[in-house]
C-alpha cells in the first residue's frame, strides 16, 4: 500500500468482502475473470479513493460518503422488496423489459422481459459468456472507484443486441439498495455490445428502499458497432442519504450514434462519468445533462470525448439549476488526435444559481492536435432572466409559478432530446409537481 | 379609475419621471405620446410594477387602493394589464396553458373557482377571432419563435383573455405593418366599453388613426407638458415634437 493511499473503513471493508468472496470460490480462483478482480483489487488498494488531489477529483470530495459502516455482502442476500415496489418505481406508461438488480444482485423474480428477438441477456454473476467479461481497457489505475468496481462487481448485466435488430421495447435497469435494515453499498457491472446497424434504448434507475444511507457503484462498458444506435438515458432522483457513482465507457464506431441523457433531479452525492471514445469515421455522440438540485445535494458530470479519427461529431450540452446550498461540478473534455481531421466538437454548460449558497464548478478542457477542426465550448451561470420573471408576473402568476415555468423553459431543452415519450412525460411531471402549473 | 399624482420615478439613481399627474376615468382612451426617453416606457412599467424602478415621490391610487403598495402579480389580479414593447420569448410553455394559469390566478383572487375546460375553450375560441390568432399559434411555447406582429397580436389576445380593468399599451404599434396594425387596433376597439380604460403609449400619431383616444398627452422631459383632444396628435405629427418644446420655451419666456 503506497504511503499516499488515504485509509478507511470502507477500504479495510471491501478487501474484507473480497476474501469473503474468494472463499466461495472452491478452485475457481484461477480463471481469467478472477485474475482480473484480484489486479483491481491491488489497484484499489494502492490507489484508495480518490481525494481532491486527483484533478480530476478536484471538486468532489468523497471523505463524507467513505465514512458510513455500509454492509456489503459478497453474495446475495435476503430482500422483502416485492413486485409493489417495483412497479412504484417504474415511470407511468413505460413499456419496457425490466431488469432489477438488488444491491447489485440481480433479481430474476421481480425482472420481466418480453423474450425479443435479437436480445440477449446474461448476469454476470450467473452465466458471464465467454468474452464477456469485465474488460481491463477502463481507467482503472488513475480512478480507485473503477478498480473498487471491477473487483467487487460480482453481478450485472451483459447484454448484446444482434447485428440489425431495432430493439421495439426499451431496457430499464433498475438498481435498488434496501437500506431498511442500515447503510449498505454495491457494486454492478453493465457490458452492452450493440452489434452493426442494431438499435437500442437503455434507460438506469437509481432507487432506494429505506432511510438507511446508500453507496452504489455502477460501471458499464458499451460497444457501438458501425451503423448501431444506442440512446442511454439515466434518471437520478434520490434523496440526500443516497450516494452513486457511474463511469461509463463508450466505444463508437464508423457512422454509429451514442445519445447519452442524464437527469440529476436529486441526491447526496452523484458522480457521472462519461467516457466516449470515436474510433471509426463518422459516428456521432450525444451527451446531455439536466441537474436540478436544491438543499446539499450534488452532481458531478464529468465528461471525456476522444476523438480518435477524422470525420467525427461530438455535441454536448449539461444544464443546471442550483437552489439553497446546492453544489454543481461540470468537467467536459475534449481530445482532438492528430489523424482526427474534420472533427466537428461543441459543448455547453448553462446554469442558474437560485441562491447565494449554490454553488457550480465548470470546467471545459479542449485538447486538439490536429488543425482542420471545429470545436466551441461556452459556460454561462446566472439568475433567471429578470425581463422574463416579470412578464410572467404582470399576468397575476405568483413568483413561485413564475419561477417554475422558467425552470421548465430552461430545462424543456434537455428534456426534448429524451427519445422516449413517456420518460419526458415523467421527468417534466417531476419538475411540475411542486406547483399545480400544467405545462 | 386611476389617478396619478406627481409621479416621480428614478432607475439607478437617474430621475426619469418628474412629477406625473394624470386621472383616468373609466370607459376612456388615453394616449401618451412622447420622444424617445421622455419617459413613457418608464411611466409603463412603473404602473405594471416594476422593481427596478424606484418611485421617489407621488402617488398611484387605482379603484381607490394605492397601487404602489400592490406586488406586480397582485395588480394584475385586480385588473391592470400591459401589453409589453418587447414580449418575452419562454420556451417550454404554450400559450394555452399559460393563460389558464394566469387566469385562473385572477379568478382565485375574485373568489371564483378555476375555469371549467369547456368553457376555457370557448372563451379561447372567440378571443382569438378578435385579434385573427391562428390556433396553431398560441399552441406553441409563448412567443418562442414569433415574429414581431405576431408577438403583439399575441398579447392583444392575453389582454382579451384576461379582461384588465386598465390597459397599458406599450408602443404596440412599434414593428407592425400596417395589415398587422389594423388587426391589433381592431382587437383593441372590440375591447372598448364603459368599463374599462386604456393607456395607449405611442411614439407616432399613426395607431392612433385606428384606435382613438379621447385624450392625448404629451411626456417631455419625465412630465406631461400638454393635454388635449385626438387633434393634438395631428398637430404633434405635423409639426413635430420640437413644436412642443419651443412653445414651452416661448410660453416660459412670455
Amino acid at each position: 500500500m503506497s504511503a499516499s493511499a488515504p485509509e478507511t473503513d470502507l477500504t479495510a471493508k471491501v478487501v474484507a468482502a473480497f476474501k469473503q468472496y474468494e472463499q466461495t470460490l472452491n478452485g475457481a480462483a484461477e480463471t481469467p475473470l478472477h485474475a482480473i478482480r484480484r489486479s483491481a483489487l491491488d489497484q484499489f488498494v494502492q490507489l484508495g479513493f480518490p481525494t481532491p488531489r486527483n484533478e480530476e477529483w478536484k471538486y468532489t470530495n468523497v471523505a463524507p460518503i467513505t465514512r458510513r459502516d455500509y454492509r456489503l455482502a459478497a453474495q446475495p442476500q435476503a430482500t422483502d422488496i416485492n413486485a409493489e415496489f417495483v412497479r412504484s418505481l417504474v415511470p407511468a406508461g413505460l413499456d419496457a423489459d425490466l431488469l432489477v438488480f438488488v444491491d447489485g444482485w440481480y433479481k430474476a423474480d421481480l425482472s420481466s422481459l418480453s423474450a425479443q428477438a435479437g436480445l440477449e441477456i446474461h448476469n454476470l454473476g450467473a452465466s458471464a459468456p465467454h468474452g464477456a467479461q469485465p474488460a481491463q481497457q477502463l481507467a482503472a489505475d488513475t480512478d480507485g472507484f473503477v478498480a473498487l468496481n471491477t473487483a467487487l462487481a460480482l453481478d450485472g448485466a451483459i447484454i448484446t443486441v444482434r447485428a440489425g435488430v431495432e430493439l421495439a421495447r426499451p431496457i430499464l435497469l433498475l438498481y435498488i439498495s434496501d437500506v431498511q435494515a442500515g447503510d449498505a453499498m454495491s457494486a454492478l457491472r453493465c457490458v452492452v455490445h450493440l452489434e452493426a446497424n442494431a438499435k437500442a434504448q437503455f434507460i438506469e434507475l437509481n432507487a432506494a428502499r429505506g432511510d438507511g444511507h446508500s453507496l452504489q457503484s455502477r460501471v458499464a462498458e458499451m460497444r457501438v458497432a458501425q451503423g448501431a444506435r444506442l440512446d442511454h438515458i439515466m434518471l437520478q432522483n434520490q434523496a440526500a442519504q443516497n450516494y452513486q457513482h457511474n463511469y461509463t465507457r463508450v466505444d463508437q464506431e464508423r457512422d454509429s450514434l451514442y445519445r447519452n441523457v442524464v437527469a440529476a433531479l436529486g441526491g447526496g452525492f452523484v458522480r457521472n462519468d462519461l467516457s466516449i471514445a470515436l474510433n471509426g469515421e463518422g459516428a456521432h455522440a450525444d451527451m446531455f445533462g439536466l441537474s436540478m438540485l436544491n438543499d446539499r445535494e450534488f452532481v458531478d458530470n464529468h465528461t471525456l470525448v476522444d476523438h480518435r479519427v477524422p470525420n467525427c461529431t461530438s455535441n454536448e450540452l449539461y444544464k443546471g439549476i442550483y437552489d439553497d446550498r446546492s453544489v454543481g461540478v461540470f468537467n467536459g473534455k475534449i481530445i482532438v488526435r492528430p489523424d482526427a481531421q474534420k472533427t466537428n466538437a461543441f459543448q455547453s454548460n448553462r446554469n442558474v444559481l437560485l441562491s447565494d449558497g449554490a454553488t457550480i464548478n465548470t470546467k471545459p478542457q479542449l485538447e486538439i492536435f490536429a488543425d482542420d477542426v471545429k470545436c466551441s465550448h461556452g459556460a454561462t451561470s446566472g439568475q433567471f432572466d429578470a425581463d422574463a420573471l416579470f412578464y410572467l408576473r404582470s399576468r397575476g402568476l405568483s413568483t413561485e409559478a413564475a419561477r417554475t415555468i422558467l425552470m421548465h423553459a430552461f430545462a424543456v431543452e434537455v428534456l426534448d432530446q429524451v427519445p422516449v415519450e413517456a420518460l419526458r412525460l415523467h421527468l417534466e411531471h417531476q419538475l411540475s409537481s411542486s406547483t399545480s402549473f400544467d405545462v | 379609475m386611476l389617478q396619478i399624482k406627481n409621479l416621480h420615478a428614478s432607475v439607478d439613481g437617474n430621475e426619469i419621471l418628474k412629477g406625473v399627474d394624470l386621472e383616468i376615468k373609466a370607459g376612456e382612451v388615453h394616449a401618451i405620446m412622447g420622444p424617445n426617453g421622455s419617459g413613457k416606457s418608464t411611466l409603463a412599467s412603473v404602473l405594471a410594477g416594476r422593481e427596478d424602478y424606484d418611485v421617489t415621490e407621488g402617488s398611484i391610487t387605482f379603484e381607490g387602493q394605492d397601487l404602489l403598495e400592490l406586488a406586480a402579480e397582485e395588480r394584475a389580479r385586480e385588473g391592470i394589464f400591459l401589453a409589453f414593447q418587447y414580449p418575452v420569448e419562454i420556451p417550454g410553455v404554450s400559450t394555452v396553458n399559460f393563460l389558464k394559469t394566469a387566469l385562473n390566478e385572477i379568478r382565485k383572487h375574485r373568489g371564483q373557482d378555476s375555469i371549467d375546460a369547456i368553457d376555457f375553450l370557448q372563451m379561447m375560441r372567440q378571443k382569438m377571432s378578435l385579434v385573427e390568432i391562428d390556433e396553431k399559434l398560441i399552441k406553441r411555447s409563448l412567443n418562442e419563435g414569433f415574429s414581431g406582429g405576431e408577438k403583439k397580436r399575441n398579447e392583444i389576445f392575453q389582454m382579451a383573455m384576461l379582461e384588465p380593468k386598465f390597459a397599458v399599451l406599450d408602443e404596440t404599434d412599434s414593428g407592425l405593418d400596417i395589415d398587422a396594425l389594423r388587426i391589433v387596433a381592431g382587437g383593441v376597439n372590440k375591447l372598448r366599453s364603459l368599463n374599462n380604460s386604456f393607456l395607449v403609449i405611442t411614439h407616432y400619431q399613426r395607431l392612433l388613426e385606428y384606435i382613438v383616444p379621447d385624450y392625448v398627452h404629451v411626456l417631455s422631459g419625465g412630465k406631461i407638458v400638454k393635454s388635449g383632444g385626438k387633434d393634438l396628435a395631428l398637430e404633434l405629427e405635423e409639426k413635430g415634437y420640437d413644436w412642443v418644446r419651443t412653445e414651452l420655451t416661448a410660453d416660459a419666456e412670455a
